[in-house]
């Protein structure tokens, strides 16, 4: 304590002391939970020596959680898409789905990622092959992640941040081992549709695997009854854990 | 320190208008300048006629400091510039950058800070653009630090004032303003010109000299000093980043490490989160009341739902913060109003023990809510839940100024089997012969209910002491708050708080009211196959085992039985499950699912009920167990049946008559309409004055007092 500092300042000082300390605490807690630990202000390493001309610091500061190559080859052609005109979706048979911004089709891979477009820009439009290839091909509809900020995706030069993604949680290849490998669950085509049975489909399906035609068809046609009472009265089907009464 | 002037070096190469905004940060803050200096400027054969210019029209000033302006001939860069002022320097030096901007009292205090542990080679300030030395990116923005019009001296003030003074110390100073003591110049010579060329790792090495040598190199955590940054040498950046960083890992294989650590653990971190927390300073005049729960905001409960809305029903007048058991401690998080935008919500971790204590008097869980009235004022505190504190908080607060108010949510103070479930069965209703209490603790200790403590020692002797210190320390709260007088009535079962001192405040409904329709849905009543929905998070306690047993019995006939929540516990494949469900939302979904009736058979004796305030706003009347506060409100206000829940049997001969009865399932309905539904923030007023101390006032107009008829008339029953 300075010899100026009275003792009610220095009280008042101790107590924000604490308060850091513990707001400190917290932080640390909070990592030890996420498991990623906080780096120095790592987005300033390109001209900050003390953090290594290749980005050591930083880079080793971070867990190797990152699948994905780096976006930024990306970022400068979709800046040019800024004010271009309305982009939409669109899904053609055999090229998969789009986001068109402009002249460029942009190759939309996460089935997920395309219903949440369409929410926000429309539904998609339904193109021939030819028509797509009309469009030129752009940078990738992918997800991007920054330092700080969450994961968000670039639409017409404007950055939408993504809400509710399922994150991977780190773990070791040795870990992964021990695991034989199963059916591959395909994110990516999950707007493909077609082919697959709808929920109430799948439940009668296995309701008169297990229980009969007779049995079974019987409990899907009370369900089927019990549906289109709910539809008349305007609310929506409830589901129930396993199969229908 | 030396007694010499401190010499200020500045070199200068490009950028007229950073140069004048340095320069004039000098002159400015001269004046006020104790320690005396002399400015070196070395013009390092600028390209710029401008600055050229500039650097003679300042010379030529009537300047309160000596200023001596040298010129390289040719350009020697920043290294070789910057040797030539120190050859010439006596004293302590300070190498500034010419993109900087000094502030109020700089000088001053980095040689303070040079001067206030022996040894000190470099002191370097904090700035908006410097290595480890640079502020939080909330700080920046707040200053506007990376714009274009930097609020500087506002900056500085605000470190000033908000500073803890740590001066923490570090691998190596940063050279953008790096203070040098004659001692370090003395003792390490100048910058290596040889090996560093023009610049860039020449202070990292300095500074790594002077570590060999026993010296150290201190942040100044109180100064702030501006610094744009990437300006100096423009193109020639990284390539000479890149040379310089390897030449350091050359000369000193352990940097590296070193400094990666470093740069993880932070030495400036508790200076810069006190800064960070100083940004949102909470308002001395609003009254700050400390809630104190056993779990977090936000978690699933009735407790916290009821936390939460009352809260946003007073955010206008108060601040509030919660207290809480964590892993790892106790957790404290602010809500504290802003004028300009959502709440300020911060988070602290102070030290404790495991989440559950289950001592009956912790001193770590007493120390942390001590630490926790130390960090900020407050002016009252609501305790809502005691599980994970253990008793120590109502001995803490007997020494708390302002009004302390229990809300008895559950019964955790009854016993520590707060379900007050015998053997997680059936009601025990608190018996007076604790002989009976030894089966039930026992079965309690080896498996505790979920979410309560698990208490190894959990055994009648436990029991004793518990109450027996909770009694000695009854007086710590001055208000004990029921949601109804059930509760009020198990409570004094076991104490026997001032008559005076108790209040019975019901909680209101957590959720928007006015939003169903005007009178019951005659079709949906008379026409439809009975739908009864289970509530809340389903699992034993609740009632999911009779539930289970309901779903299962009614298999094959048109009754439905629905559940809309978690689920903590599996469910019967006859059961409609809804899921996870959001508490607003509640009565369109239970409207749209075709629910006639809500179902409430949980064993566990409400306190209040909030889903089944939840059911009335949504038009429905309710099944509930005939004792706590579910039977309580259902017989006072006639919105439902009341049941044994112990007795699934007979529960579905109610639901069966109700199936064949639809015009008492109308009638009862017709009568959910009638009753006036209060809101939390309805109530919250009486919280609200009790919070403020003016308890007298709202004592004598609102509150019924309960005196000890309320026991007698328990027993009797």
């Amino acid at each position: 304590m300075s010899a100026t500092t009275s003792p009610e300042d220095e009280t008042e000082r101790l107590r924000r002391h604490l308060r850091a300390l513990s707001a400190v605490n917290r932080q640390l807690h909070a990592q030890l939970e996420s498991g990623v630990p906080r780096v120095v202000d790592p987005g300033r390493a390109r001209d900050d020596i003390l953090a290594g001309a290749d980005d050591g610091g930083a880079r080793m500061s971070r867990l190797s959680i990152r699948r994905a190559s780096s976006g930024s080859e990306w970022i400068e052609q979709l800046q040019l898409l800024a004010g271009a005109s309305d982009p939409f979706l669109a899904r053609s048979p055999k090229r998969g789905a789009f986001l068109v911004e402009g002249p460029l089709r942009r190759h939309v891979k996460a089935g997920m990622l395309f219903v949440a477009l369409e929410r926000v820009i429309g539904p998609a439009r339904v193109m021939r092959d030819a028509e797509i290839d009309r469009f030129t091909e752009g940078p990738p509809v992918e997800v991007l992640e920054a330092a700080s900020g969450p994961a968000f995706i670039i639409v017409a030069g404007r950055r939408l941040p993504i809400r509710g993604l399922p994150l991977p949680h780190p773990v070791t290849d040795e870990e992964r081992l021990r695991f034989p490998e199963g059916e591959e669950l395909r994110v990516g085509t999950g707007n493909a549709g077609g082919g697959k049975a709808t929920g109430g489909l799948r439940r009668a399906r296995a309701l008169v695997r297990r229980e009969g035609v007779v049995q079974g068809g019987a409990a899907v046609a009370r369900s089927g009854a019990r549906r289109l009472l709910r539809s008349a009265r305007g609310t929506t089907k409830t589901s129930k854990t396993t199969g229908a009464r | 320190m030396s007694a010499a002037p401190v010499t200020i070096i500045v070199p200068v190469y490009r950028g007229v208008y950073d140069l004048a905004r340095c320069l004039e940060s000098i002159v400015v803050h001269a004046p006020r300048t104790e320690r005396a200096f002399e400015l070196v400027l070395i013009d390092d054969a600028s390209p710029e006629p401008a600055v050229r210019t500039r650097l003679e029209e300042f010379t030529n000033r009537d300047l309160p400091f000596p200023v001596t302006l040298l010129r390289n001939p040719e350009n020697l860069g920043f290294v070789g510039t910057v040797n030539r002022g120190l050859r010439r320097a006596a004293g302590d030096v300070v190498i500034l950058n010419a993109d900087t901007a000094v502030t109020n009292g700089w000088l001053d205090q980095l040689a303070s800070a040079a001067s206030a542990v022996p040894d000190v080679a470099t002191v370097t300030p904090v700035t908006s653009h410097g290595s480890i030395c640079t502020l939080p990116q909330s700080v920046i923005d707040a200053f506007a630090l990376a714009g274009p019009n930097p609020q500087i001296d506002e900056c500085a003030k605000f470190v000033t004032a908000s500073s803890l003074r740590l001066l923490p110390e570090v691998i190596t100073g940063v050279g953008f303003c790096m203070y040098t003591t004659r001692h370090a110049l003395d003792a390490c010579g100048l910058l290596d010109e040889e090996t560093f060329g023009r610049g860039y790792g020449e202070e990292v090495d300095f500074c790594l000299r002077a570590t060999r040598v026993g010296l150290r190199h201190l942040v100044d955590d109180s100064t702030f000093v501006y610094h744009r940054g990437g300006g100096s040498f423009g193109d020639e950046q990284s390539e000479g980043l890149a040379r310089g960083s390897r030449l350091l890992d050359e000369r000193y294989p352990y940097f590296r490490p070193t400094n990666t650590r470093e740069r993880a653990q932070d030495p400036s971190r508790v200076s810069f989160a006190a800064m960070e927390l100083a940004l949102h300073e909470r308002d001395p005049e609003r009254p700050h009341v400390l809630h104190i729960m056993h779990s977090a905001p936000g978690d699933t409960g009735g407790t916290e739902k009821f936390l939460d809305a009352l809260m946003h029903a007073l955010g206008d007048e108060f601040d509030f913060s919660v207290f809480f058991p964590v892993q790892s401690g106790f957790a404290l998080q602010t809500y504290w109003g802003h004028a300009d935008g959502p709440a300020v919500i911060q988070h602290f971790l102070l030290p404790g023990g495991p989440r559950h204590v289950t001592r009956v008097d912790d001193e770590l869980a007493g120390a942390a809510l001590q630490m926790a009235l130390d960090l900020f004022h407050f002016d009252a505190v609501h305790i809502h839940n005691l599980i994970g504190h253990s008793l120590a908080p109502l001995d803490v607060l007997a020494g708390f100024e302002g009004p302390v108010l229990c809300s008895v949510h559950d019964l955790f103070l009854a016993c520590p089997n707060f379900s007050l479930l015998y053997r997680k069965l059936e009601p025990c209703g608190i018996p007076e012969d604790l002989s009976a209490c030894d089966r039930c603790l026992e079965t309690i200790a080896e498996a505790p209910m979920p979410g309560s403590p698990m208490i190894r020692n959990l055994s009648r002797t436990y029991l004793n002491d518990f109450r027996s210190t909770a009694t000695a320390r009854i007086d710590s709260v001055d208000h004990w708050i029921f949601a109804s007088q059930s509760v009020a009535d198990y409570f004094m079962r076991v104490y026997e708080p001032a008559a005076s001192r108790m209040e019975i405040i019901e909680h209101g409904s957590v959720i928007r009211l006015g939003r169903r329709a005007s009178e019951p849905d005659r079709a949906l009543i008379y026409d439809e196959p009975l739908r009864l929905a289970f509530v809340g998070l389903g699992w034993a306690k609740k009632g999911l085992d009779v539930v289970n047993e309901l779903a299962e019995a009614f298999r094959d006939s048109t009754v439905e039985i629905h559940h809309f929540g978690d689920l903590k516990q599996a469910a019967s494949p006859e059961l409609y499950a809804h899921g996870a469900y959001d508490n607003e939302f509640l009565p369109e979904l239970l409207h749209r699912a075709g629910i006639q009736i809500v179902l409430l058979p949980g064993a566990y004796a409400e306190t209040f009920g909030i889903v089944m305030s939840e059911a009335l706003a949504s038009g429905l009347p309710v099944i509930g167990a005939r004792y706590g506060a579910l039977g309580e409100r259902i017989r006072a206000y006639g919105v439902g049946w009341t049941i044994d829940p112990m007795d699934p049997s007979g529960i579905r001969a109610v639901i069966e008559r109700l199936d064949g009865a639809r015009d008492e399932v109308m009638r009862t309905s017709r009568q959910v309409f009638e009753v006036k539904l209060e809101s939390v923030a309805d109530t919250v007023y009486r919280y609200a004055a009790l919070y403020r101390g003016d308890r007298a006032r709202d004592h004598a107009e609102t509150s019924p007092a309960l005196d000890d008829s309320t026991l007698a008339r328990v027993e009797t029953a």
